[in-house]
């Protein structure tokens, strides 16, 4: 009888990191159907075109930095961000686009600050963040739903159109965005944006012909399918409420106070939630444990923080949405958020 | 005193009893694993051929109290009570046949120093005297008696339970922690089902020994047989008003004693302290029964309940188990598949510590043996990195943040790790447990725990050996400053022996005004230029007095020559003041550098003295030095210079001789001059008189100096000689005009006299006194002829 020499704890629960990712990626999918289901399958295309780049760039750089790469490539961390870059992008963008911004989420972002568990930013919202500042043109291509689309586009046209940036009838992705009578398309919020740069009114806007052509009820789908799935990860204890929690309160607060402030020229909070990458956000992007805050308090305040700067960034901002913006610039606070949010120790409470 | 303490109030007492449960952070649920063993009855595991009793604990070793080859009984005591530390008993009947060391049952393995008794399996036991009723004991004898029986925390620390026992407050609560939390084990449970109305009297033992205002039993809620079987002893107890069960929800580590208190009284015990701060004390229910058997059947603790679990084995259960049994025995008896069984673990699933050696004895800590199989507990999955995910946050019944602990640990930052109060860990796994990344935690801090203790022992041997280092310093420092007093004082007994033995006089502080009035004449006029530019001011400044010397000396002889008029008289003091300042420096130079070593060395002397006074001490004795240095080196320049100096003063001695006419009618220097005037109407006769001892002097001493030392320059010869005839002459008219010298003068003339008897510098005075006597006497010769004209 050999007997091992182990160190206590015996008995362990069985669940692993790679099974929180799964759940995650799993929890995605309500939503991710429903974009499809709005925008076509070429976001699959993305999704998948983005998961093959994540793993070849996870795999490449662990070659370099010779850390063991199959069972690295199976934690599945790398296989989601590359999945959530895929949703945040356009899906007719050109598929470079989704490959730029992976490499550098995986490469940059995460392996360059030493891996899984070492990065300070969010791999997937610094990505999408660098796209939108190096190809605004590409990133804000946001196509019609496909009912409102002037043109059918196949599957075929999609594959094209990402591939080469035309359809094989040979349109662009700017004129197939451009509904029959020369208006351009774009999502809620940058007609929003736009619409009240314009001088109008909020009322007036949400009535406007461009608001109805901007797809807005496919974006609310879109968002109460991520909430769908965000439910089922907060049921199964994958993420912790705190951070979804305190970040959609802080978004219904903040945009409330917007909103009774001047109506006419903030969205309301109901608006707000249902727009945009709130729900996304609230469940799969601030959730990320590795670039959040670790403690109870320290969430809530992150959350909060988040909610804060996306409501300030979207009503004064110049960009439509701001969710990526905020997570990066929650990530940096969160290690004096950190700090000065430990819990007290068991004894050290007064009695 | 209790002004100290955090004492238990009586509302938080009243909230205690009213039944009101709190909660601790955090805390798991494993799977309980408990139903395996806590079916069977406890049986009795037999004697097994030798019994390994270990006496040493945390290496301090009591009294053995046998010998290889003794007899022993059962319950014989072994080992005298030591410090703290309880007596260990002999736990079945046999004899001794080694005192040696052991393998401990501990995660290291060590061995400890352990009786071995070989048993005859009659287990006769010590005769048990029944004591009489504890009630009328007083709780000091009974707490002895507990240290006697050899009791110690049986839920798994093995903390001396006397010393529980031992309050210096008054006690609030007593606690009696029947949780049992950890999964698998049902010792505790077994033995509350079975001896549920000994714990109780054992209850009434620590109540009579504490006298505490409540008593709370507190029970996991996964054991209704055990709290059926104690509501139904607790109903017959005598103070069952005084004594409430509690049942608590099962969560891990309820049976943590800091957390255990947390959820009976909602405090918590204070960082760094006792549950005695709280007024507070906890007993394990196994240790309650002990305490029973020892006190009321005067039997010492020589067995104990061990659940004996794991799917290793084909039978499982509670067995009592005699206290020293090896495993290995155990294995046997209970049908362990050797096969199957791959770690043996001591203890709990969550906190229990695995075995190599199964030959190491049960001890009176053992509360379990688990053997798995690797389906039941299959090794850990590789570590990956942390995702900061804070499940182990969580779920930490201390409210760490072991994410943090865990970064720092590996980085082995102490400072942060005392931040981050990583000694409030109490290991209960609870973080290794969830981590989805299978980091062993518990391990990242036990280590670091470790090196912490080293680290803080390392420390304070360095501030010791430091400490021992600045105490040895200043030690030398004092013998040095005591030497020095030493020194000094024998030095200032010479000089007053040597003061006493020359006359009652200090010669050496007179040399040194002697000095001092030198270097006050030569330093005056350039004491700033000396200070700053010696090497060059000092030796223009004796080629000064030198020329003055021998316009002097020329005038002098013309004076001589001429016989001028009173008014001449004048300017030839004049002259004279100046020679007297001058003379001797320039005498000096040119004769005696030994004398100038001499004489710098007392101007050290009298710079240090002032150096007290001053405020630049060291640029003042930096001065004087140079100023001997230059002295000394134009020595060398000075003969020839002198010489070229003195034909000019004759060249310029002429010429003065033709403008003499235009002198008097300066009408301020007669009147400047006149004090200087009486003064060398004095000189001359004192000088004299010197100047004729000093050539006495010079004489002998020529004989032992050599010729370097004589006077350079022919004109001087001859003028000497000139000098030595007149000065013969003038002796005796001046021995008649000595009665008229001035009080004041004579002693210096007694003074220098006196000097070139006494030792060799003081030669060397005397032959620059000569010098100055010749080059007086000159004048001495002109002053007479005009005495001689006066008269």
């Amino acid at each position: 009888m050999a007997f091992i020499n182990a160190s206590s704890p015996h008995q362990r629960t069985r669940r692993r990191s790679s099974q929180i990712m799964g759940w995650v990626m799993l929890c995605l999918i309500p939503g991710v159907a429903l974009q499809t289901y709005f925008f076509g399958f070429s976001n699959i295309l993305q999704i998948l075109l983005a998961m093959f780049t994540a793993l070849s760039a996870e795999a490449l750089i662990l070659k370099l930095r010779k850390r063991p790469i199959s069972s690295t490539l199976k934690d599945g961390s790398a296989l989601l961000t590359g999945i959530l870059i895929a949703i945040s992008i356009p899906p007719l963008a050109p598929w470079w686009i989704v490959v730029i911004g992976t490499v550098f989420a995986i490469i940059f972002v995460k392996q360059l600050y030493g891996g899984l568990g070492q990065n300070i930013f969010n791999p997937a919202m610094a990505a999408y963040v660098l796209l939108l500042i190096s190809f605004p043109v590409q990133m804000t291509n946001w196509l019609p739903m496909i009912s409102l689309q002037p043109f059918e586009i196949s599957l075929l046209d999609q594959i094209n159109t990402v591939l080469t940036g035309y359809t094989l009838d040979g349109y662009s992705v700017a004129q197939l965005s451009t509904s029959i009578d020369g208006l351009s398309m774009a999502t809620p919020l940058d007609t929003l944006k736009n619409d009240l740069k314009a001088g109008f009114t909020t009322t007036e806007i949400f009535n406007s012909v461009d608001y109805k052509a901007s797809s807005s009820q496919a974006i609310l789908w879109v968002n109460l399918g991520f909430l769908f799935g965000g439910l089922i990860l907060l049921a199964k204890r994958i993420i912790l409420w705190t951070i979804p929690v305190s970040f959609l309160a802080g978004m219904a607060l903040f945009s409330f106070i917007a909103f009774a402030y001047q109506p006419d020229l903030n969205g309301s909070p109901f608006f707000h939630l249902l727009s945009g990458a709130t729900m996304l956000g609230a469940f799969f992007i601030l959730t990320d444990p590795i670039s959040a805050s670790t403690t109870v308090k320290g969430r809530l305040l992150y959350g909060f923080l988040i909610a804060f700067i996306v409501v300030i960034i979207r009503n004064v901002g110049g960009y439509p949405d701001a969710v990526a913006f905020a997570v990066l610039l929650g990530n940096m606070c969160v290690p004096l958020i950190d700090y000065y949010t430990q819990p007290k120790v068991y004894g050290g409470r007064a009695s | 005193m209790t002004d100290n303490f955090n004492l238990l109030t009586d509302d938080q007492l009243d909230s205690i009893s009213s039944g009101k449960l709190w909660n601790f952070h955090g805390g798991i649920h494993p799977q309980q694993n408990k139903l395996q063993s806590n079916q069977e009855t406890i049986s009795d595991a037999g004697i097994p051929a030798t019994l390994i009793i270990p006496v040493e604990v945390k290496g301090l070793v009591p009294e053995i109290l046998v010998n290889v080859g003794d007899s022993v009984l059962k319950g014989q005591p072994l080992t005298k009570v030591y410090g703290s530390l309880v007596v260990q008993h002999a736990s079945s009947s046999g004899s001794v046949i080694a005192i040696e060391k052991r393998c401990d049952l501990h995660p290291s393995g060590l061995s400890v120093l352990s009786v071995v008794i070989q048993t005859d399996g009659l287990d006769r036991a010590v005769e048990y005297v029944k004591p009489a009723d504890y009630q009328t004991q007083s709780p000091a004898l009974l707490v002895e008696k507990i240290q006697q029986s050899g009791i110690v925390g049986l839920g798994g620390a093995g903390f001396p339970s006397h010393l529980k026992l031992i309050q210096p407050n008054s006690v609030k609560l007593l606690l009696i922690n029947g949780a049992e939390c950890e999964p698998y084990i049902t010792a505790d449970d077994r033995l509350m089902q079975e001896q549920a109305f000994e714990i109780l009297e054992g209850i009434n033992i620590l109540e009579h020994i504490l006298q505490p205002q409540l008593t709370v039993i507190a029970i996991e809620d996964n054991k209704p047989e055990a709290i059926a079987s104690l509501q139904e002893a607790l109903s017959h107890n005598i103070h069952k008003d005084k004594i409430s069960l509690r049942i608590i929800p099962t969560i891990y580590p309820s049976g943590s004693e800091k957390q255990l208190i947390e959820i009976i009284t909602g405090q918590q015990t204070p960082y760094g302290k006792h549950p005695n701060e709280l007024g507070i004390v906890m007993q394990n229910t196994g240790t309650v029964f002990a305490i029973k058997q020892a006190i009321i059947n005067a039997k010492p603790l020589t067995s104990r309940i061990v659940t004996l679990t794991g799917d290793s084995l084909q039978q499982s259960g509670n067995v009592s188990v005699r206290i020293g049994t090896p495993i290995q025995y155990l294995l046997d008896r209970y049908w362990v598949d050797s096969m199957a069984v791959h770690e043996l673990i001591i203890g709990g699933p969550m906190m229990g510590f695995t075995i190599e050696n199964t030959m190491a004895p049960v001890t009176k800590t053992c509360n379990c043996i688990l053997a798995p199989t690797i389906q039941e507990m299959p090794p850990s999955l590789p570590e990956m990195p942390c995702i900061r995910c804070s499940e182990c946050a969580e779920v930490c019944p201390a409210n760490l943040l072991p994410q943090q602990l865990l970064w720092y640990s590996k980085s082995a930052d102490h400072d942060k790790l005392e931040d981050y109060k990583l000694s409030a860990c109490i290991e209960c796994g609870a973080c290794a447990y969830v981590c989805p990344s299978h980091i062993p935690l518990v391990e990242y801090y036990r280590v670091a725990k470790a090196d912490i203790s080293i680290a803080k022992e390392e420390a304070k041997k360095a501030e010791i050996a430091r400490i021992r280092h600045e105490q040895r310093a200043i030690r030398l420092e004092q013998a040095k400053l005591d030497r020095q007093a030493k020194h000094k004082a024998a030095a200032e007994k010479r000089k007053a022996q040597l003061k006493d033995k020359n006359g009652g006089d200090d010669l050496i502080a007179a040399a040194l005004s002697r000095a001092k009035a030198k270097k006050a004449a030569t330093e005056e006029p350039q004491t700033s230029q000396a200070e700053t530019q010696p090497a060059e001011s000092k030796a223009p400044a004796s080629k000064n007095s030198a020329v003055a010397a021998a316009i002097a000396r020329a005038k002098a002889k013309k004076l001589a020559q001429q016989n001028s008029v009173p008014t001449a008289s004048t300017d030839v003091t004049d002259h004279e003041e100046t020679e007297n300042a001058s003379e001797t420096e320039s005498t000096s130079t040119n004769i005696d550098p030994k004398k100038a070593a001499v004489a710098a060395a007392i101007a050290r002397a009298k710079a240090k003295k002032q150096a007290k006074q001053n405020s630049a001490p060291t640029n003042s004795t930096e001065a004087t030095e140079n100023a001997s240095d230059t002295e000394s080196t134009s020595t060398s320049v000075d003969p020839k210079k002198a010489a070229i100096a003195a034909a000019i003063a004759r060249a310029k001695a002429k010429k003065l001789a033709q403008q003499k006419d235009t002198q008097p009618d300066d009408s301020n220097l007669p009147i400047e001059k006149e004090p200087d005037t009486e003064a060398q109407v004095i000189d001359p006769k004192k000088v004299a008189v010197v100047a004729a001892i000093a050539r006495a002097k010079a004489k002998k001493q020529a004989k032992q100096t050599s010729s370097a030392e004589v006077e350079p320059d022919n004109t001087e010869m001859i003028a000497l000689r000139k000098e030595r005839k007149e000065q013969a002459r003038i002796r005796k008219q001046e021995k008649d005009k000595d009665a008229s010298l001035s009080d004041s003068e004579k002693p210096k003339v007694i003074e220098q006299s006196d000097k070139p008897s006494l030792s060799a510098t003081e030669i060397r005075k005397a032959k620059i006194a000569a010098a100055v006597a010749k080059a007086k006497a000159k004048k001495e010769n002109a002053n007479k002829v005009e005495h001689k004209e006066q008269q």
